[in-house]
């Protein structure tokens, strides 16, 4: 496991974070738009920040279950964690390792309460708040794209982002780049599913993949190709998934997630690039403003969140209503 | 186009060597100057012999002795295995074994109510290797431990309260006590008179 000592956790901790935090500083110091990148870095530490709420909410609070049992559950949900890391670290840790592409753990986030590990998955499924070195800006303009385009279009001016118009080209791009990453998961885990219903005995051959029955089995699947379309590496590790199988697919996966939206991405720049400057004026959208970062904050929930929540209904929310 | 792929051929090269030999030399420094013991594992000895190292849990199931988490690395602290359970909390068969934990725990110590029952002393770690349990599963061990070597029960509890190991500046972290250290206390010749 990570960290012989709490002391290493922190330092390890705050290293994860501290360059992808940057980045998005660096961003708006070289783009001469600093405030631009506050509202971006503001964004980003709330969703982040939220996660952390969650996590560490349910973690210290403990498995509703063993509390049923009439034991003594003061030290929270102590199951796959250390007695040096607390559960509360390991909830920070969860969700740090999440929303950058680190992958690394302090606990087992198979056996992390529903919630915290719905929030585990989301951080990767939304795959925007920091990211690796970079990778979450490159998410996070393609959704921005979108953001500007929706509320020129609400507030009834020219969507401009950069002083560059944005029009019907770079939307389908972007919105084909947003898209993509929900389409390879979800595909990828409706696979797997058809398979372990269809051909039990291929399952079985396999060393039957599941640690776990009912609702938390299928949150496995979902969190392997979860974790492997955002580049992650971390895992719901109790799924047996060194087998020929999850091997390719997952391989499938990380290479279709991880290059086709790049392609999108630099292909909006190229468009962008190739368009002449238009200068502010007083019927441009401002990108820079706290309005403006509500609105990305919303358009990011509402399209990548909610192309999740179907499957997170079946099983992390599943699971969480039936153990409280 | 092919000075292209020639040129990111020999970063990959560089940064291979880079990151796997030049890297771990300054990390392997570094630990020289700044970790403790010299960057190696810190051993407990007992009678001049080593035990085990302080970082890695192992395995007591003696009344004498106490008890560390559950393990599920392995058949239990295998140290070339380590694992964590990986069982969701809404498993009804995991949660049958934590019953039985429960149930085994509460037989070896009699005096317990379930109600006295620490969590962590049936739910396993992640690797499988935890040294630390935290004072109150220690403390609701001590009596069995005092029983089994015909101690006094303040005997077995000044040793464990001196194992216990303070957090971070008072603040960062858990109080926690280590198994081990705690355990070759008490097999120290002078608390065996």
């Amino acid at each position: 496991m990570e960290n012989p000592t709490y002391l290493t956790n922190i330092v390890e901790c705050w290293s994860i974070l501290i360059i992808p935090m940057a980045l998005v500083f660096a961003l708006g110091f070289y783009l001469k738009r600093k405030k631009l990148g506050y509202v971006i870095y503001g964004v980003m530490l709330f969703a982040y920040l939220l996660g952390v709420f969650c996590n560490v909410h349910y973690e210290m609070a403990g498995n509703p279950n063993i509390d049923k049992m009439g034991i003594d559950q003061a030290c929270g949900a102590m199951e796959g964690k250390e007695t040096r890391l607390d559960p509360g670290a390991t909830a920070l840790w969860s969700v740090t390792t999440t929303v950058t592409s680190n992958g690394s753990v302090n606990g087992m986030h198979d056996s992390t309460m529903p919630l915290s590990g719905m929030i585990e998955m989301l951080n990767m499924q939304i795959n925007t708040w920091f990211g690796g070195v970079g990778v979450g800006f490159m998410n996070y303009y393609a959704f921005l794209i979108i953001a500007v385009f929706i509320s020129g279009l609400m507030v009834g001016r020219t969507p401009e982002f950069l002083g560059k118009k944005v029009e019907a080209r770079e939307m389908k791009v972007a919105t084909i780049v947003s898209l993509a990453h929900p389409f390879v998961i979800l595909i990828f885990t409706a696979i797997s599913c058809y398979v372990w219903v269809y051909n039990p005995g291929f399952v079985e051959s396999e060393g039957g993949w599941l640690n776990n029955p009912g609702f938390h089995g299928f949150s496995e699947m979902l969190y392997e190709y979860t974790s492997s379309s955002a580049n992650n590496g971390s895992g719901f590790e109790g799924l047996g998934d060194n087998t020929y199988f999850w091997n390719y697919t997952c391989g499938l996966a990380l290479i279709i997630s991880r290059y086709l939206p790049i392609v999108g991405q630099v292909a909006i720049v190229g468009l962008l690039a190739n368009k002449k400057y238009t200068p502010e004026s007083a019927g441009t959208l401002k990108t820079d403003t706290v309005t403006f970062g509500v609105m990305t904050f919303c358009v990011i929930v509402i399209v990548a969140a909610l192309s999740f929540f179907p499957a997170q209904t079946l099983g992390s929310i599943a699971e969480y209503f039936s153990i409280y | 186009m092919i000075s292209n792929l020639f040129k990111s051929l020999r970063l990959t090269i560089a940064f291979c060597l880079f990151f796997s030999v030049f890297y771990i030399f300054v990390l392997w420094l570094f630990a020289q100057v700044a970790g403790p013991n010299k960057g190696n594992a810190e051993l407990v000895t007992l009678n001049g012999k080593v035990v085990g190292a302080a970082n890695i849990g192992q395995n007591f199931t003696q009344d004498i002795y106490f008890w560390g988490r559950p393990s599920h690395a392995g058949d239990g602290y295998d140290a070339s295995s380590s694992a964590g359970s990986n069982k969701g909390s809404s498993n009804e068969e995991h949660l049958a074994l934590l019953e039985e934990r429960i149930d085994t725990f509460l037989v070896h110590h009699p005096y317990l109510t379930r109600e006295k029952v620490p969590a962590e002393i049936i739910m396993a770690s992640s690797s499988g290797l935890d040294p630390h349990i935290s004072p109150k599963a220690a403390y609701a061990q001590t009596k069995r431990v005092a029983d089994a070597r015909g101690w006094s029960e303040e005997k077995v509890m000044g040793i464990v309260n001196s194992h216990v190991e303070k957090p971070l500046l008072g603040m960062f972290g858990t109080e926690k006590v280590n198994v081990l250290k705690l355990n070759v206390a008490l097999d120290q010749p002078s608390n065996n008179k």
